[in-house]
């Protein structure tokens, strides 16, 4: 029953294939299994879609979220979660309690790090700040001079968490906020090339040792109808280095996550899983020094 | 049984620091819906600001005879919010200007977060349609600036408007011919940039007025009761 499958490093790149997650294990000594958990543009959606919602009929609320992620915890050693930005707006409790709320749910269930986004912007950076009193996890942002404002010291560029024996460096990324958000509320706040800045965080991170390397990336899937604005495609094609891009603002559905080569051939995965805390997204990594990973059973199909 | 894609890829040699050059990522995407319980610590955080909400949020204030959702380049609830806007401008922002000029309203699709579904028409459904503080405001722009809000319309697709057509992409609007300039009503958002929209710059007199537009369309729901809004082809390209 147990089948040992060799992945090679030449001959599969990127094979798309159906694998019951717990049929792969990385089984030398020093490999290492990681589950990531994400959303993003969860929009001060406390609560369910109502159930006569025409799309999605009573999915989503932070209390069934909750429960998902601590049965993944207590059923897997290493588990980060993450958020990618726009935590506020969109339900009547941010504009009642101004993002404390959120603030509170997002750190009893224990993320370990989030971006910003535009809306996060909503009530202007004092706002943000005071809810973000209420915050146990980190914000991080590499491409969003702060300097000047009052979130200097709120917002790091990013942060190293150590899983088991990975060193995981989380960075983020924002989109411009000229014409999404008045100059009233991002105050001396200066937006800076995101791609030059991932670059940065790339070179910065692996001088620190980091095994594996996210971006929680606020600037959107892609743009049909602009192809030359920046996205996370964009992102994952001019930078190398970066493992995976959990990205948000595009309120992307992805079924499954894309993969995009980077400028050096290799690939990235970019994941989005829609708004609203409909879904949340898990993408199981498997890390080795070696390139032999066993796989029990048999794959169940390849795209 | 949960599904899960699985994607299989290598990332090769990348970097002397790191012992784990090997990589294989497995993704699955899980709803958040029944049957998965409610997880107590979080549900009970969360309750007393449900509560304090719920008062308020659950009152029923009107009801809609028909489901509305915002579509481009027409579509009842862009054009229901837009109607209210108009009004507004012209009640309210312009009743003391003697200039008699043209009034239009223009609005973003992505500014309207929600539809309303057929039936009774609760506080929290508007708040949800309009969850920004949003402010009206008119601007008095000069006619020359039709071209550019014409040319955003074709671009964009259409947006939610009222006071004005466009007829095989070209904008309408009566009594323009001798007037050098026009008063259009929107969002306070919108005329500081907001969705690109850099025609609203050439503003030479600004009306901002301290009432949100959320707030105008619970007085509006609260006023008329009922909405039963039909459907206009106000814009053709």
């Amino acid at each position: 029953m147990n089948r040992r499958t060799f992945i090679h490093r030449t001959g599969i790149v990127a094979a798309g294939a159906a694998i019951a997650p717990s049929l792969i294990s990385a089984t030398g000594k020093k490999d290492q299994k990681l589950v990531v958990l994400h959303t993003n543009d969860t929009h001060s959606n406390i609560d369910p879609f109502p159930d006569n919602h025409g799309k999605y009929p009573g999915m989503g609320g932070v209390a069934r979220r909750a429960t998902l992620i601590e049965k993944i915890r207590a059923e897997e050693e290493h588990v980060l979660l993450l958020d990618s930005g726009d935590i506020f707006q969109g339900t009547p409790y941010f504009n009642k309690f101004k993002g404390v709320l959120e603030m509170k749910v997002l750190s009893e269930m224990k993320y370990d790090a989030a971006t910003l986004g535009n809306h996060d912007f909503d009530i202007g950076l004092e706002g943000f700040k005071e809810a973000k009193q209420h915050a146990t996890f980190p914000f991080v942002n590499a491409n969003y001079d702060l300097s000047g404002t009052s979130l200097r010291d709120e917002v790091k560029q990013h942060v190293i968490i150590r899983k088991g024996k990975l060193n995981i460096g989380v960075f983020g990324l924002g989109v411009d906020l000229n014409g999404l958000v008045s100059n009233e509320n991002t105050g001396a706040l200066v937006y800076m090339d995101p791609i030059a800045k991932a670059q940065e965080q790339v070179a910065s991170l692996r001088k620190q040792h980091c095994d594996l390397i996210i971006c929680l990336s606020h600037l959107g899937y892609e743009y049909p109808t602009d192809p030359a604005k920046v996205c996370d495609k964009h992102l994952a094609a001019n930078t190398e280095g970066i493992d995976l891009i959990l990205g948000g603002h595009t309120h992307t559905f992805l079924e499954k996550p894309e993969i995009v080569k980077n400028k050096i051939g290799s690939d990235v995965v970019i994941n989005q899983v829609g708004y609203a805390g409909l879904f949340l997204g898990r993408i199981d990594v498997f890390c080795s020094s070696d390139n032999q990973f066993e796989v029990a059973g048999t794959p169940l199909g390849v795209k | 049984m949960l599904k899960f894609i699985g994607i299989l890829l290598i990332g090769a040699g990348l970097s002397a620091c790191s012992s784990y050059s090997y990589k294989v990522f497995n993704a699955q995407r899980i709803d958040v819906k029944n049957p998965v319980e409610k997880d107590p610590e979080v549900d009970s955080l969360v309750a007393p600001y449900r509560r304090a909400l719920a008062l308020e949020m659950n009152r029923v204030i009107g009801e809609a005879t028909a489901d509305m959702q915002v579509a481009r380049p027409n579509s009842t609830l862009g054009q229901w919010v837009t109607d209210i806007v108009l009004q507004f401008g012209k009640d309210s922002l312009l009743n003391n200007q003697p200039d008699k000029l043209p009034v239009i309203a223009l609005l973003n699709t992505g500014g309207i977060r929600a539809s309303l579904s057929k039936g009774p028409l609760t506080v929290g459904d508007i708040y949800k349609l309009m969850p920004f503080d949003n402010q009206l405001i008119a601007l008095k722009l000069p006619v020359n600036q039709i071209a550019e809000i014409e040319a955003y319309l074709q671009k964009t697709g259409g947006e939610p408007i009222a006071g004005f057509t466009v007829v095989n992409g070209k904008i309408v609007i009566d009594n323009l011919a001798e007037s050098s300039y026009l008063w259009v009503i929107t969002t306070d958002f919108l005329a500081n940039g907001g969705d690109k929209m850099l025609f609203f710059q050439a503003a030479t007199e600004k009306i901002l007025s301290p009432v949100l537009l959320r707030d105008l369309l619970l007085r509006e729901v609260e006023r008329t009761g009922t909405i039963d809004q039909l459907l206009e082809e106000r814009i053709r390209f």
